[in-house]
């Protein structure tokens, strides 16, 4: 029987994939046994899956803490927008 | 007319957010979460006032009563605008796979399929809080590294949480196209965000 050895560059696809659709049974164990036997590719995933976590849960924090802001031409277009539209400035 | 379980907070928002005080209290987050996701200041300064107008617009037709959280309506339409901004960008292209995107898999890999560059030591793991946040900032400057379509696909899958089918519709790619993408783009962000990590030169 023919063994299936897959490269680290084979690994490092597969991981990815992994992470996206749900792998046959063989292939996850071929994956489970390479990571056992090589540590760059044990890394590499765990990196990986950390920065989907990061992705993940820090985008909220980054958004609130960016130090970008609208210019103040852009804002005062917006003020004269609301202005227009303001639904409590509309009467019969 | 039935009041759900108190959210004082929110309803309040809801009656009492003056319009007028919605550029002072909206705008910057609005567009720093429209920059997130597109590259260019002035479609996301578009995206923000036309979010606005629609906004606007929906509260003269009362279809915003009952909304949880004004920040939340307002983004969710934003949401919607970056999509179509998106599929947008993608309907007048047809990208081809190998030509435009940068193949981080060959470079990563030898003629053997070994790593050239092992994945070093990032430290912790997992990282404490603060480390979380400073590595966060540095993969959101990787972010912007990689070529358009790898990036826009990290995004939509990481940062809006989308299906592969509605990503593959969005920047009009098979699923296995989709794959070999995300798997590049991968490679590329990680290798991006070690540099600066471990201070490589």
């Amino acid at each position: 029987m023919k063994m299936w050895m897959p490269s680290c560059k084979d690994i490092s696809r597969l991981v990815s994939e992994s992470m996206e659709r749900r792998l046959s049974w063989r292939k996850r164990a071929g994956i489970r046994f390479h990571l056992l036997m090589c540590r760059h590719c044990s890394r590499y995933q765990k990196q990986l899956i950390l920065l989907q976590k990061l992705l993940r849960t820090q985008s909220e924090s980054l958004t609130v803490s960016s130090q970008a802001k609208l210019n103040d031409k852009a804002k005062e277009k917006l003020r004269q927008l609301v202005d227009l539209e303001d639904p409590s400035r509309k009467e019969s | 007319m039935k009041d759900p379980s108190p959210q004082p907070t929110a309803a309040a928002e809801n009656k009492d957010v003056n319009p007028a005080d919605w550029v002072d209290l909206y705008a910057d987050y609005l567009y720093r979460f429209a920059l997130m996701r597109i590259a260019d200041k002035e479609i996301a300064e578009d995206l923000v006032q036309e979010t606005f107008s629609a906004t606007l617009a929906s509260l003269k037709n009362n279809r915003f009563q009952g909304r949880a959280s004004l920040k939340t309506w307002l983004t969710s339409i934003l949401k919607h605008k970056l999509m179509d901004h998106l599929r947008g960008k993608y309907k007048h292209r047809a990208l081809p796979l190998d030509k435009i995107d940068s193949n981080q898999v060959e470079e990563s890999f030898d003629a053997r399929g070994n790593w050239q560059v092992k994945p070093g030591n990032w430290g912790a793991d997992p990282p404490d809080l603060y480390e979380q946040k400073e590595l966060a900032a540095i993969l959101m400057a990787c972010l912007e590294t990689l070529q358009e379509r790898q990036a826009d696909a990290i995004r939509l899958r990481e940062l809006d949480g989308k299906e592969t089918e509605e990503i593959c519709k969005i920047l009009l790619i098979s699923s296995t196209n989709y794959w070999v993408i995300m798997h590049r783009a991968r490679l590329a962000l990680r290798r991006c965000v070690e540099r600066q990590w471990l201070n490589e030169a």
